[in-house]
């Protein structure tokens, strides 16, 4: 068996991971970094529909002439169930991704800072030995080409996604609830007619009951296109059959190029994200912008917090639950209460018919477009219905 | 409800892994697989089994 040891280790090679990486190193470059990636590569298979705001994205890496955007988008389009179409935001939107360049791009600037990244390697188990003197205090079972070993840390960033165990392994309740889980399926469709300019997103009982379909050009004539769906309203059918029939509507003649399903997240920042030596970011501790189920550039703006303060604990030699509650405060007040008001929007939301939506695009379109903007959408929904006020008061104030 | 209350699932690289010991049997993760893969078996130990 092969041991090794390092000072912070970081499960999983996505965003989150590799940010944490690239954190932890530059905060402090004596730190000894290693990120485990279970998948042979970073970045790939693709996993989601790979839309990011522009400013958010550019925190972390500069998108000028970047070879890792597939797509840049100036307009948000919403249909609404009957079809009607409502066009938000026109301006600088954001980007569609191509995240098999996307983590690498990101992947070297953690190795630039000194991490190291090692694929095809999938940690099994991880366990705390809280009598370690010598403070490499959790211990990793992993399997990777070589075979099975150890990897002994003194500090854990758990930025193992959606499917999360290192929450799990070190006692945190990081369940889902059944009805806060997009069920989601996509295929990558090529020779289909859409703005390639635009992202769409498509709601309605008939279409995505509990969520919405999406749209997101990878260039001209082929776009991500997906759907997630409440399971629980999904009237027994799968993702995937919901999926089938929305592309057997919309985009029959479409040639599917591959395709992905998987969850996503529409809960709240789990309550409690510190353990001794330990903290989960990104989708593995829930931080995802409930209402668009966006999680990279959360997840990337968690990682960053989860970096800099496994830095800082290592170097106060103090990494207990009791210190390290200070990232669960940072990121709710950057943003996990956001999180928590567009959840209670969400579920405001959740509550109108189709019917509602209907009615709901035909006002807005009676705005001028470029007075079009969400606060503005959000108000006449208040007026058509007041029930929503409680919950608007608390979104604003 | 949690989509497995009782914590009985993992995903690895292979696929999904179900301990029998700890599944109740409650077929919460039923609906939310998005291709319809977990079913119900008879075997109460083997709660939950995958399909193509």
């Amino acid at each position: 068996m092969i041991e090794e040891r390092c000072d912070v280790l970081v499960v999983g090679g996505g965003p989150a991971g590799l940010v944490a990486a690239r954190e932890a190193c530059a905060a402090d470059p004596g730190l000894d970094v290693l990120v485990l990636e279970r998948d042979r590569a970073v970045g790939a298979p693709g996993r989601c529909g790979e839309g990011v705001g522009s400013k958010g994205v550019s925190e972390f890496l500069d998108p000028a002439g970047a070879s890792w955007i597939s797509r840049r988008i100036t307009k948000v389009i919403f249909w609404a169930p009957d079809g009607t179409e409502v066009r938000v935001a026109e301006g600088d939107v954001g980007y569609i991704l191509d995240r098999t360049r996307f983590e690498p791009a990101l992947a070297a600037e953690a190795g630039r800072e000194g991490a190291e990244l090692r694929t095809g390697t999938e940690v099994i188990a991880l366990t705390r030995d809280a009598a370690e003197a010598s403070g490499y205090q959790w211990i990793a079972r992993v399997r990777g080409p070589r075979g099975e070993g150890f990897v002994r840390a003194r500090f854990v960033i758990g930025a193992d996604g959606v499917e999360s165990m290192v929450g799990r392994w070190a006692g945190l309740d990081t369940r889902v609830p059944a009805r806060d889980m997009e069920s989601c399926a996509q295929y990558v469709v090529s020779g289909i007619e859409f703005d390639p300019d635009a992202i769409y997103l498509h709601f309605g009982d008939k279409v995505a009951p509990g969520g919405y379909a999406w749209v997101f050009p990878k260039g001209v004539g082929v776009a991500n296109v997906g759907l997630g769906i409440v399971a629980l309203k999904g009237a027994g059918r799968p993702a995937r059959e919901w999926l089938h029939s929305y592309l057997d509507d919309y985009f029959p003649t479409g040639t599917r190029t591959g395709y992905t399903v998987g969850g996503v997240i529409v809960h709240t920042t789990v309550k409690r994200t510190v353990a001794d030596g330990l903290i989960p970011c990104g989708d593995a501790a829930h931080m995802i912008n409930p209402l668009s189920g966006g999680g990279i550039v959360t997840g990337m703006k968690a990682a960053r917090l989860a970096g800099r303060h496994a830095a800082a604990a290592l170097a106060a030699h103090d990494t207990s639950a009791s210190r390290l509650q200070r990232y669960h405060e940072e990121w709710m007040s950057l943003l996990g209460e956001d999180h928590e008001r567009f959840y209670r929007i969400k579920e405001a939301l959740n509550k109108f018919d189709d019917d509602f939506y209907n009615r709901l695009a035909r006002t807005v379109n009676g705005i001028a477009p470029d007075r079009r903007t969400l606060g503005r959408v959000f108000a006449q929904a208040l007026i058509q219905h007041p029930s929503l006020l409680p919950v608007a008061a608390r979104y604003f104030v | 409800m949690p989509l497995c209350p009782p914590m009985a699932i993992e995903m690895r690289r292979e696929g999904l892994l179900v301990d029998a010991a700890t599944c109740t049997g409650c077929t919460k993760c039923i609906a939310p697989c998005p291709v319809g893969a977990l079913s119900m078996v008879a075997n109460p130990l083997l709660a939950v089994a995958l399909s193509a």
